[in-house]
């Protein structure tokens, strides 16, 4: 069969499978089960795709994503996470727009402790949000924070997703996790920047208020109670990457386990807690995992069928630089990431993106963090962008999707800008993997 | 009907429940591991090999139960909108798509198995032992997959899906 045909059937199918409901994991096993039984050779092609399915998952590389989710559902269901954000919001005092900057301090920080957007952005929103329309604070000015820094939990170590982008990939785990932090920084520095000037302008959309006099003590003891002793885990989890001392895996489960200290230090851990993190954790590992089971056999099928070749021959054709082929993907992944979500996103294009970029000579990790960072502009891009719904979720009655959408837009632009920044400066993703100890 | 649902659910929860209980044993054996291996001790033989099965296990005994949360990400583009005699249509399309692709999937998982039985395949890692111990798990999550789909075109869940994801 033509490759052009091999690949329409495949992609065409999935995306017919995708918007009648069926469930991803079940879809992409539609695909490429057709897909094997027709290039692979019948029934040896379902038997290799039975065999391909196990051994996808059972990829000791993998295993920081129930790890990472784990470390993340414990903080959450002991409560620390929430805790925190009160000591958070004593320390912030006399900026314009306070409540929106601290809910980018208290979105990077949980960042940093939990690798899920969904539980990052429902938590800041239940927490933050009521706050802020009751101190009159402009529906843009409080929901687009939420949203934005909910987000850059894909970016910050622990993000299950970016091991999922250097386990498909083949890109360097600890690299891609490490590129991160200063995107994802640079992202919550540019928020700040923005939220500061726009309640400067126009103090209406957020109107000043201030906490009742209290002592330095008064400010800063919640936040040494609550804040500081979670940089434990940050320094368990990112330093022990950067230093070189732990593999992913090995740091993922160090993080699990000073996740549960510090639960015992706050006298917060029950083993019902416990039971539901992991049982949480199960739900949300399947999902990814079990799609994953189709990952394997779904590129044979592409590679045999000669589509990857074809694709890749088709594009050097025109003879395009790096930059462009890199602005092309990212188009692409833009586009799906409107409509589809980010596994998937992932599953369809890795493998043509990830050949096509090592014959261009595209830095590996420039192209993981271009994916980290696409995939989490693809959470918030209407009109069906998840975190949108999230927030929906967690919104007061009369806010409808048109004023999320508003919201969010100032910092998708902001997202977008730092995107194209990356582009222009590579550095900005390899410099710090390329100080990690080896 | 309802004696029928109410065993199936309890199984897949049951599974599921096993499944969390090998993410536990996880999360502790590797950070052992990495102490002993400091305390320059020896370190626990075939743990990497266990936790590369583990894995695969949590993966199929837990998609049933999820698959009854509707807890599987879903691309809801189109049967959002659609109103609920066309939702109802699409959905039992997709259960039925759903079921008939579980039992093809199952189908050659139970080939794989029963091929690799006859040429008495075997795993040689830190442990050796026959091959196709590897391979029932996935027949196993098809045929309850393939259930809880025509469960759910008999019983469709009333609550809309939760939403999922990372």
């Amino acid at each position: 069969m033509d490759w052009i045909l091999t690949l329409s059937l495949m992609l065409g199918g999935l995306a017919v499978l995708l918007l009648i409901g069926l469930p991803v994991a079940f879809a992409f096993i539609t695909v490429t089960m057709i897909g094997a039984f027709e290039v692979l050779g019948g029934d040896r092609g379902l038997l290799q795709l039975a065999r391909n399915s196990t051994q996808s998952v059972a990829n000791f590389q993998m295993a920081p994503i129930p790890l990472f989710i784990l470390m993340g559902e414990i903080l959450f269901q002991t409560g620390i996470a929430h805790r925190a954000i009160d000591a958070i919001e004593r320390v912030v005092t006399r900026v314009p727009g306070r409540l929106s900057v601290v809910t980018v301090f208290g979105g990077t920080i949980f960042a940093a402790l939990s690798g899920s957007t969904i539980a990052n952005t429902a938590m800041l929103g239940s927490t933050l949000m009521p706050g802020m329309l009751q101190r009159g604070y402009h529906p843009t000015m409080a929901m687009g924070p939420i949203m934005a820094s909910g987000a850059i939990a894909m970016l910050i170590p622990p993000s299950a997703l970016a091991v999922l982008v250097g386990s498909l990939a083949g890109i360097s785990i600890s690299g891609l996790l490490i590129a991160g932090v200063i995107p994802a920084l640079m992202l919550a520095g540019a928020f700040v920047v923005y939220i500061i000037g726009r309640s400067i302008l126009d103090p209406s959309v957020a109107p000043p208020d201030d906490l009742p006099e209290m002592t330095l003590a008064e400010r800063w003891r919640p936040f040494m109670i609550y804040v500081a002793p979670l940089s434990v885990l940050f320094a368990v989890v990112i330093g022990s990457l950067l230093m070189g001392f732990a593999t992913p895996t090995e740091s993922a489960a160090l993080g699990c386990l000073a996740a549960l200290v510090i639960g015992a230090a706050y006298r917060a851990l029950s083993l019902s807690k416990i039971a539901k993190a992991l049982m949480e954790t199960v739900k949300l590992s399947v999902m990814i995992l079990f799609i994953m089971a189709a990952s394997q056999t779904f590129a044979q099928v592409l590679s045999f069928s000669g589509a990857t070749n074809g694709l890749i021959a088709a594009i050097n054709a025109v003879d395009p630089t790096p930059t462009m082929v890199l602005v092309g993907m990212i188009l692409i992944l833009l586009f799906l990431g409107c409509f589809v979500d980010q596994v998937s996103m992932l599953m369809v294009t890795v493998p043509v993106f990830v050949p096509l970029a090592a014959q261009l000579g595209i830095n590996e990790l420039v192209l993981g963090v271009v994916y980290l960072l696409t995939m989490e502009i693809g959470l918030l891009t209407p009109p069906f962008g998840l975190l949108l719904f999230v927030m929906r979720g967690v919104a007061p009655e009369g806010i409808g999707m048109k004023h999320i959408y508003a919201a969010v837009t100032p910092f998708l632009v902001i997202k977008l800008a730092v995107l194209a920044l990356i582009v222009w400066r590579p550095a900005i993703g390899t410099w710090l993997p390329g100080l990690m100890a080896h | 009907m309802m004696n029928f649902n109410r065993c199936f659910g309890a199984l897949t929860t049951g599974l599921a429940v096993l499944a969390a209980a090998i993410l536990a044993a996880i999360t502790l054996v590797i950070p052992l591991n990495v102490f002993l291996r400091n305390l320059g001790l020896p370190v626990i033989y075939g743990a990497l090999d266990v936790i590369e099965y583990g894995l695969m296990a949590i993966a199929f005994l837990g998609a049933p139960w999820v698959l009854r949360l509707d807890a599987h990400v879903q691309v809801d583009l189109v049967t959002r909108g659609l109103p609920p005699r066309g939702a109802r249509v699409a959905a039992i399309l997709t259960c039925l798509l759903g079921a008939i692709t579980c039992a093809a999937l199952g189908w050659a998982g139970l080939q794989a198995l029963m091929q690799s039985y006859a040429r008495g395949s075997m795993v040689r890692t830190a442990f050796t032992f026959p091959e196709w111990w590897t391979l029932t798990v996935l027949p196993l999550s098809m045929l309850l997959c393939m259930i809880e789909f025509l469960r759910k075109i008999f019983q469709p869940s009333e609550d809309s899906a939760p939403l999922t994801g990372l």
